[in-house]
Formats: C-alpha cells, structure tokens, sequence
C-alpha cells in the first residue's frame, strides 16, 4: 500500500516536473507513462479482456460521495472528465432498499460512467485515472451462459420408446424427464442407472412447492407467456394493475411485472424479451426446470411446481443476458440487488466466467468487486427473504470447460457452485470439477444417449416457441444441473416451513450441500465416452472432486425433520456411520474437526477428544447420556476457499450422541 | 393314634413331592413361554433417553422396528430374532448382529430386557399396538442408500 503510494505522488511529482520542464511531445509521451502507472495501481482484475465497451465502473471516494450526494454531481463529473464528453455518469446500482448494508459493502460508492464506444475502454480509463475523485476503476466486466447453447427440439426425439409415466401427475412428457425419476431405462441411455436422479417422488408425497418460495432466475428471459410457466410466475402485484410506464410499487424500476431486464448492452428498456436476436431459450429452460407447473396437463414436470393447485414455487425473471448481448458486472449486481429488494430467496445463476480467469477468490474478488458485494447483499441474513431459513441462496453453474476447478463467482464460498452428472450417474464431459465445486446435479450427457435419441439422455425442460418451435427442447450443461439444485432447495424451504420448521444462519445450506447420494463409490476407475471419443473421461480423476454427492430431495427433506442420534455404547470405543449428517459420501468428505463442549464431556464422560478416523466419527463415552457435539467439514474439495485460495465452503453439524448400554453397529437399538 | 399320625405325615410327605413335582413342571415352561410371550407388539420410551421405540416380533422369528432416537421420524429395521434359555439373541436384515443379547424377564404386560453385557442396561417394554402412523410414516435408514422406487398416487 505505502509503497503504491509513493508510485502515485512519485507519478504526480513527475507529471507537474514534466508539464514545466519538457518540450510538448515529451510531456505528453511520459505524461500518459504516468497515467499508465496510476491507471494500474487503481484498475482491479486488470487482467480481464472481456468487458463492455463504452462503459467504466468508478469506485469514487467517500468526500466525492459526499459532495454527490449534496448536489454537486456536475461539478463533480467536470472535475473527474475535465469537460470531456461522457454520454451518462450515474450511480452503478440502483438505490438498494437495504441502505445501510449496501454502504457498509461501499456499493453506494460505484457510480458508472458511458462514453462513445468508439473510445478503447482502457484509453477512457487512462485519462480519468488520474482523478483524485477515483479509488478504483473497474472494466464491466462481462460473462457467458453456462450452457452450450444448443437446443435440441423435442419433436426429434425417437418416438418408439417404451417409458412409463413417473407419477400421476398428468405431464404428457414426465415420461422422458430421467433427471427428476430415472428407472434406468435404456431408451435413455444405454448405462442409465436406476435411482441416478433427484429423488423428488418421494418428496412430492409431502410437499410440491409453496408460492411463497421466490426463485429469481439471473440469466435469459424467462417466457412468462410459456403455457407450462405462466402460472408459476410471480407477479408484481402494483404494476399489472398498475398504468404503464409509471413505477407503480416505488421499487425504482417502471413495469416490472414478473421481473426487469436488466441487460445494458441491448435496447430492451427494461422490459423482458426474448426477441433479441441470438436468443437461445437458456433462461426459459432453465426456470422449467424448477417450476414448470405440475399435473396442469401440459409439457413437463419439474421440481418445485406444485400438484396442480397454484402451489408451485414462483419465478422472477431477472433478465441479464439478452440474446446476443451479454451481461456486464453492472447488469448483475443490479439484478441481484433486485432479487433481495423484492422477495427472491434463491438466486438461480447459471453463468460463470471462465475457470481460467480467476486464480483464486481474491482475484474474483478483486476483479469484480462490485458483483461480488451484490451477491453478499443477497446472501446477508438481514436480506433474508424466507422466514423457514436465515440466509437467501445463491446457486451457480460449475461451468462446461472440463476444468478442474469451478468458474466464478461460483467457486466463492458463499454461493454454491455445482457439478453435472449424466443419467449414468456418472461425471459428464463437460462438467467443471474440483477446487471450489459443491454438489452434482443431473445437467444431461448427449455423448451416452442411446442410439437414434440422443437427445434423451439431456435435460428435457421450457422453450421459447419463437426461438425453437417447439416448446420444449432438450439441453446440457452445468447451466441444466444448477437450477435442479435451486428447485430442491426452492422445494426444501417450501417444506421446512409448511411443518413449522426454521434455520438459523448458514444451517439450511448446509442441509443443502449434505442432503447427497453417495457417486464417489462409481468413480474409482473406469471411462466413458465424450464427444465421439470412447474413453474421454477418465473417471477416477473426478473421484470426491464432484462436490460433497448428487443432491437428494428426499434426503433434504429428511434433515429437514431432523436427523436421529448417533447411539454408542458406554465405555467402548464405538466407530460411527455420519451419513445421516453428511450424506450418502460422508466418508469421503474432508473433515476440518470437532468441538466438544465442556458440558457435553462431563455429560457423555469423554476423556480424550473424539476424531474423524477414515470419515467415520471415533469416540468413546464413559458415561450414559446424551449430549451435542459440532462436527465441521469442507463441502466440496480437500481445502477451503477464501483469500488466496479456490476452494469448497465450510460446513458445520451439530450431531446429538446418545451414550447407552447398548448400541448396534448399523445403528439399530438393539 | 400313631398310626393316624404317620397316615397324615405320608399324605403331606407325598402331597409335598407332588407340589415338587408341579413346581418342577413349572420351571420348565419359561424355555416355551418366554419365545411365545416375546411375539408380539411392544413399545418403549426409556427415562433419561430421548428416544422412542416400537417393535414387533412375530412367531416365525422375524422382528420389525420402528425407532426415533432424538429426531426426525421413526426408522425402520428389520431382521430376526431367538430366544435360548431366556435368552434372546437377534440379527438385523443387514447382517448386523444386536449390540448385545438380552435377558428376558415377564411381568403383567411388560417385558424387561436386560443386557448381557458389563452395562446390564435394563429396558422395560410394554405390550402395546404399534400405531399405524408409526409403521406408515417411518423410512430406512438414510445411510442405507434405499429409497422406494415404486411410483405413487
């Protein structure tokens, strides 16, 4: 820092010596050598490329603020622009509700400037670089889709299968939705695993969803005219009713009514559309996934979407990406300022950047500071939009470079970050994994389809019919496995608070990321197939890097009602199962240690300290008793993230120990 | 008078050796009668413990549990079980075998299983119907990796 320091009055010192001492082509040529020096020690994530042209992010200084805020914006821009043209200078984000929290995360202090397009941005940020207004100068960044786009249109598929419906719910096409219950059919794929899915039929016998459950869905638009999505959307009550092009709720955003488009770069105004040239469909397909609506007599299935009485979750579209434009840092902090303000408690996400972009947390963070602190806005218990949990969720896609480490801001420990597995049960291809990856959903594997329907063996979800002409395509992606984590999550809040349940803190996440099916055991050796090429994936380089197991709904829900005692038996040294706390893959987690009161020693009569011996909890009690003791663990990965580091998320259990006589080894009470 | 004296002793000596006899006709039943009275349905809820347990053993030497050790809903278990001696041993359907066997002992409609081990835990069960819920409710336990896989509705 001092030393930075001295680079800038060092760089000042010269640019006044200069600008009396040198002859004209001189002075300038060192002059832009000192705005160079100052440009770098004030530009973060430097070493970005992609960004939007015409567009700066300023984190301007808190006297700067002050006088903004006063009225004094022009002389301020003057100052800072010295009189030159900038076709807009205003503040980045809109006014969060949540004050307080967002000057405490300084994101009061971002303000964003446009300038022509024909200006390279980093000779734009050259010249205000100088600014004493200025602490730090970020590119808008901007960032991909988690998917590879393709859409493949339902009316492909081979129609001689012999697939029997799931469950009674009248969706003509749950048949081929293996993601949500597969039987192992070979139709789908020809190593299809029976049980290789999200365990949500046992689920749906006590819960479908709740319309108090927002999911916002940060990505394409949402068709909210879709004959599977409309009833699932939520609906900004004020502005339906409302006249239009009035902000009728207040909310700062004009004609909101399931959600605001929020991409920059396009010329949509606001309004959600799925017209821009380039339109995928992604975001559609993404938000059927988790809410398309059940038992309606049409198209799909999907999580969260209720039993066909209005019970569905709701869907809010916060469009970032449109058609061919992508979305800026800005578009997305301000979407998921969005989603805190008005009532979402997950945030669905599927986009990351590139997992080669970032080295570790603090170069996400650094780069993209102002994304980063929208989503702590999000993510803060004080935003918290659930009464059942103490947190909102922010859900990511791993990201589909089959790399071996997830790609931001997913890999940060305060989102989830997730896998992909095909219906095999089994790594696909594409899939991130390692470092800073969470958990594995079902993203759709077209390399194992069976022959003449490939297709099948994807993720079958909504459509735009303008985009595929149909309304239903099949995807892959880590951008498909996401929001199967998002609709569990979305079903499991739904659940927790129809039986009166509520979580503290980081307890539901937790839940979340060990509600899993063991897939570690699948994974020892062995290769599939990926893109035509036999042997591609190699299967043991994915073994415990998948995150902590395949996310279970019905396991979910189990935790959620609460998980039983470990029983011991008094006096012996007793070796204990931690799948109920854990998870199916319990015994490959990484576990970070134990914190045994001093009350629970004196209650269970521990002498020495308990351990984690080959995942299994070792522990001897001399007395009988019952007492808690806190088991911490890293969900997905062998380190924690954070700081100069990629890495899983911290995860702690309360496990309640019943000291007994008595205590079988499979846990029974005999 | 003597001779009524030693005909009334006789009669004692062999009503005595009768009773004997009976008696020893009774401490033979327990072998039969602790497996007969083993089968069927019993609960407890031990003090000091949070837990609640039903099971139900049946005369062919099976046994069904439903457990709930502090929360969350009941577990199943399944597997068989024997008495030997007063004895009753049992294995779960996993092949675990019990924890301990356990000393049968009968009073009224309790069944007092006491451990055969250093703890002698002594659990008092009471003859119960195990209610419908309970048994409707209950699921494997979740380490076992088995869901239902049968459609519904």
């Amino acid at each position: 820092m001092r030393k930075s320091l001295i680079a800038i009055g060092v760089a000042i010192i010269s640019l006044m010596t200069i600008s009396c001492t040198k002859d004209a082509g001189v002075v300038e040529e060192e002059k832009t050598m000192a705005a160079e020096a100052i440009l770098e020690h004030k530009l973060v994530g430097n070493t970005i490329d992609k960004c939007e042209e015409g567009s700066l992010l300023l984190f301007l200084e808190e006297e700067t603020i002050a006088r903004i805020e006063k009225g004094d914006i022009e002389a301020v821009k003057s100052e800072i622009f010295l009189g030159g043209d900038v076709v807009s200078f205003e503040p980045a984000l809109v006014t969060p509700k949540n004050e307080k929290l967002a000057r405490e995360l300084g994101l009061h202090r971002w303000y964003s400037v446009s300038f022509d397009k024909n200006i390279p941005v980093r000779k734009f940020a050259k010249e205000v670089a100088p600014s004493k207004h200025i602490s730090a100068i970020e590119f808008n960044t901007v960032v991909a889709l988690a998917s590879d786009y393709k859409a493949r249109p339902m009316s492909d598929m081979a129609d001689t299968r012999d697939l029997v419906p799931m469950s009674s719910f009248n969706d003509p096409n749950a048949k081929y939705q293996w993601n949500l219950h597969n039987s192992g059919d070979e139709a789908i794929a020809k190593t299809a695993r029976k049980g290789a899915d999200v365990g949500v039929l046992d689920a749906w016998k006590l819960c479908a969803g709740s319309p108090d459950v927002i999911v916002a869905v940060l990505d394409g638009p949402v068709q909210y005219t879709h004959p599977d999505l409309a009833a699932a959307m939520w609906v900004n009550e004020a502005e339906l009713n409302g006249v239009e092009g009035v902000d009728d709720d207040g909310n700062k955003y004009v004609d909101d009514i399931y959600g605001y488009n929020f991409n920059s770069a396009g010329d949509s105004n606001g309004k959600i559309s799925w017209s821009t040239e380039g339109e995928s469909g992604h975001g559609t397909h993404v938000a059927g996934v988790i809410a398309a609506v059940n038992n309606n007599g049409v198209g799909i299935s999907s999580i969260a979407g209720g039993s066909g009485n209005g019970d569905g979750v709701r869907l809010m579209s916060c469009q970032v990406f449109d058609g061919k434009y992508p979305a800026s840092d800005r578009d997305m902090s301000n979407a998921f300022i969005y989603a805190a303000d008005n009532g979402a408690c997950i945030a669905q996400c599927s986009y990351a950047y590139d997992p080669n972009t970032f080295a570790n947390d603090n170069a996400y963070i650094n780069a993209t500071s102002l994304e980063y602190n929208a989503i702590k806005y999000f993510v803060s218990p004080e935003n918290c939009n659930h009464t059942a949990i103490g947190q909102n969720l922010a859900i990511f896609a791993s990201g589909n470079e089959a790399t071996s480490n997830a790609g931001y801001p997913g890999a940060l420990p305060i989102c989830v970050s997730v896998t992909a597995y095909g219906p095999d049960y089994l790594p696909t291809g594409y899939t991130n994994y390692g470092r800073g990856c969470n958990i594995a959903a079902p993203g759709g594997d077209y390399s194992i389809g069976a022959q003449n329907s490939f297709n099948a063996s994807q993720i079958l979800s909504t459509c735009i019919r303008d985009v595929a002409y149909v309304d239903y395509v099949w995807m892959e992606g880590t951008s498909m496995a996401c929001p199967h984590v998002s609709g569990v999550a979305a079903l499991g809040i739904s659940y927790a608070a129809k039986i009166g349940k509520k979580f503290e803190g980081d307890d539901y996440r937790t839940m979340l990321l060990t509600a899993v099916n063991d897939i570690n055991s699948l994974m020892l050796d062995g290769t599939k197939p990926y893109n035509g090429v036999a042997d591609a994936v190699v299967l043991k380089n994915y073994h415990k890097r998948m995150g902590t197991g395949a996310i279970d709904a019905w396991r979910l829900f189990m935790q959620i009602e609460g998980t039983p005692s470990v029983a011991v038996t008094v006096g012996e040294r007793c070796t204990v199962d931690l799948r109920e706390y854990f998870g199916g893959s319990a015994t490959d987690l990484t576990y970070r240690g134990i914190e045994v009161s001093n009350e629970a020693k004196a209650a269970l009569g521990i002498k020495g300290d308990p351990k984690i011996d080959d995942g299994m909890l070792v522990i001897k009690c001399e007395n009988c008793g019952s007492a808690k003791i806190t088991i911490k663990a890293i969900a997905g990965g062998g380190q924690l993230g954070g700081g100069n580091n990629i890495g899983g998320t911290e995860i702690s259990r309360e496990v309640s120990i019943m000291s007994r006589g008595v205590s079988s080894t499979n846990g029974g009470w005999f | 008078m003597k001779a009524k004296i030693y005909s009334i002793i006789s009669v004692l000596c062999a009503a005595l050796l009768f009773i004997g006899c009976a008696k020893e006709k009774k401490q033979d039943a327990p072998k039969v009668d602790a497996t007969t009275k083993v089968v069927g349905e019993w609960h407890c809820a031990p003090e000091g413990y949070d837990v609640d347990v039903y099971v139900a053993f049946d005369a062919a030497g099976s046994f069904e549990e439903y457990q709930r050790l502090g929360e969350g809903r009941y577990r199943h278990y399944a597997g068989t079980w024997s008495v030997d001696k007063s004895v009753l041993s049992g294995v779960y359907a996993d092949g675990t075998e019990w924890g301990s066997t356990y000393t049968l002992s009968f009073e009224g409609e309790t069944m007092t299983l006491t451990a055969n081990n250093e703890s002698a835990e002594a659990i008092v069960y009471t003859k119960t119907t195990i209610p419908a819920e309970v048994k409707d409710d209950a699921i494997e336990p979740l380490g076992s990796e088995t869901r239902a896989e049968e459609c519904w509705f």
